[in-house]
């Protein structure tokens, strides 16, 4: 069985994508005026919460056009 | 061809700024290491689902068994989240009028066409490589040996069906002129494929042979001809791009 | 003055309808050509034909003196805003203007002095380096004049450029307009009637694809027949006994009552006079005695008609 070290080798990336991906998100929706399909906070709570497929989501088809009207 | 290396800026541009690259950079990344990790524990964990009772003899893992699931990922997962990402890069600007300015200006649809296709082909390539890096790597920590010797033929395989796909997405998107249909044309395309790919006689003809060795006996026995279908493919790629040359020859359809 | 633009004998069909119908007109060097007509007219028809967008059926439409379908390199002299432009949004104005100006061919140093200037006569300045993302229409608007005017064009073609914004937004367009004339010739296309009045020079009306009027804002507004003079009294038996007098002569055509005045419509300029004569002999106690202007709504309405 793996052990303490490999399992961590095996997930630091992960994580990290996870992170970086999830902070990028969330600075864009808070940006941008409001987003496509579902309002800001629905947005935020699915990056947050769907681990890498949820940011990965939201920038193909959340992400604002950004008009201000 | 005015304007082309002006759009060519801007489409690179675009795609970072909009973060598509990105993600599929990101993307790419993580195929590539789960490919590894899926080789080496997926044994270890279907004897742990599987009761002591029945043991189940399997050869340990290896590094090929790591490329092996490297390149069934990449030929399919990777290949649909680029159609994904990228699917509808010039219909949505055809829909959305943002190239009419550029085009009371001067720029050509033929500068278009070649500057999307180039941009496309640059981030392909660069997702590529960020996802054979990382999956070489990974495997080189968890398998402790590894073997890059004729590798390179396969990626080349896998570089070309991008390729393909790209000039595809260009195709189809000037074809259906904007909106999803164009999404739908690319699928129907690839479906057709997979049919055909049932015929055994046209099976050594079609792309999907390069996307489809078997990697194993491939990196071992350097048993795989690609002659045949990359020459086929290549054709096609000329084929569609020059179809959707003839198409653009007359911008006036693209401004209205 | 010179003419810049000569559209002549334009057709053009979609399907067998005529959406364009023998149209012809010319645009002058360092004026202002309003393009009015209701929706659906085939302002926007005409206009693409002018950039090339569309191919006319017959006619021919002469830029400069040479006929755009034979010349190819016309691309930089005609500027074009669209009426609701589409920019790349993750640009800042100053990178659009630059990319605008690579595709025109124009030197990097001078197209950015070139942008900046630019910048600052619509008023983008303070803008310049924030993303076009989040601007509002009436910026996005401006700096479409902005990107029109770049490559230093003799003609710019706006579409429309002020109906989809608030009044603050339109007087500003207008302005610009206004003050785009003096580099270049301007063909604005509106429905808006006094934004024609207060900045063009020459005004074209078109309706079901012909030109139904042309000519200058001053001749337009002063010609065509019957003159109306407005005349309000100060007592109601006085204003009753001049509707009672006015209905029997020949002298007016046509009597109304509008907000407790008196409208009587006479046959031409010169019958005013008399018409003045013959008011000062019935002897009413009058406030004012006005000729009504006619404005282009006026022109407008008679001419839909």
């Amino acid at each position: 069985m793996m052990n303490m070290s490999e399992l961590l080798l095996v997930l630091a990336p992960v994580v990290l994508v996870e992170i970086v991906l999830a902070v990028l998100a969330l600075i864009s929706i808070f940006k941008t005026h409001g987003c496509r399909n579902g309002n800001k906070t629905v947005w935020a709570v699915i990056v947050i919460f769907v681990q890498i497929l949820g940011p990965i989501v939201y920038f193909l088809f959340g992400k604002g056009d950004g008009n201000q009207q | 061809m005015t304007g082309f290396f002006a759009y060519l800026k801007k489409e690179l541009w675009e795609q970072l700024m909009t973060m598509k690259a990105v993600i599929i950079c990101i993307l790419f990344f993580l195929l590539g290491i789960i490919s590894p990790i899926g080789a080496k524990y997926a044994p270890e964990v279907i004897s742990r689902l599987t009761k002591d009772s029945i043991t189940i003899q399997m050869a340990d893992p290896t590094y090929l068994d790591a490329f092996a699931q490297f390149f069934k990922n990449l030929s399919q997962l990777g290949v649909i989240i680029f159609v994904i990402v990228f699917g509808n890069v010039l219909s949505q600007e055809l829909t959305k009028g943002s190239l009419i300015i550029p085009m009371s200006k001067g720029l050509s649809m033929k500068a278009v066409i070649h500057a999307k296709f180039i941009a496309l082909v640059f981030y392909w390539t660069a997702a590529l490589a960020v996802s054979f890096l990382s999956c070489a790597i990974y495997t080189r920590i968890l398998f402790s040996e590894i073997n890059l010797e004729g590798v390179a033929i396969l990626l080349l395989g896998s570089w070309i069906f991008g390729v393909f796909l790209i000039s595809l997405i260009i195709f189809s998107n000037i074809l259906c002129r904007g909106g999803y249909i164009s999404l739908l044309l690319i699928a129907g395309c690839v479906g057709v494929l997979f049919l055909l790919n049932l015929l055994p006689d046209v099976r050594d003809y079609l792309p999907l042979k390069l996307v489809g060795v078997d990697v194993a006996s491939a990196l071992i026995n350097q048993d795989y001809s690609f002659s045949k279908s990359g020459a086929v493919t290549c054709m096609l790629i000329v084929a569609f791009l020059l179809i959707s040359h003839i198409c653009a020859a007359d911008k006036r359809k693209f401004c209205n | 003055m010179k003419e810049i633009l000569a559209v002549k004998n334009l057709s053009k069909a979609f399907k067998k309808k005529k959406v364009i119908d023998n149209l012809s007109f010319c645009v002058y060097r360092n004026s202002v050509f309003g393009f009015v007509g209701r929706n659906g007219a085939g302002k926007t028809t005409t206009m693409k034909m002018i950039l090339d967008f569309l191919q006319p059926d017959t006619g021919s439409i002469l830029f400069d003196g040479e006929d755009i379908a034979k010349t190819k390199h016309n691309a930089g002299r005609i500027g074009y805003l669209p009426d609701v432009p589409e920019f790349y949004d993750f640009y800042t104005p100053m990178q659009y203007m630059m990319f605008c100006g690579e595709i025109s061919n124009i030197r990097r140093r001078e197209c950015k002095e070139k942008a900046e200037e630019l910048l600052k006569l619509v008023g983008l300045e303070k803008d310049k380096d924030r993303k076009i993302r989040g601007f509002s229409r009436g910026m996005k608007q401006r700096l479409g004049v902005a990107q029109a005017l770049l490559s230093d064009p003799e003609l710019i073609i706006c579409d429309e450029p002020t109906s989809a914004l608030d009044p603050i937004g339109r007087r500003e367009i207008l302005d610009l307009l206004k003050k785009a004339k003096e580099r270049t010739a301007v063909i604005f296309s509106t429905h808006i009637l006094s934004d024609v009045q207060r900045i063009c020079d020459y005004i074209g009306i078109i309706e079901n694809g012909k030109i139904v009027r042309y000519g200058t804002t001053q001749e337009l507004t002063r010609i065509s027949g019957d003159v109306k003079v407005r005349i309000s009294c100060e007592e109601e038996e006085d204003r009753n006994r001049l509707l009672e007098e006015a209905k029997k002569t020949e002298l007016c055509r046509d009597v109304q009552v509008e907000n407790n005045d008196v409208i009587i419509q006479v046959e031409n300029e010169k019958k005013v006079k008399d018409l003045f004569k013959w008011i000062g002999e019935k002897g009413c106690n009058v406030n004012s005695i006005r000729k009504e202007e006619k404005t282009l709504e006026d022109i407008y309405m008679e001419v839909i008609k």
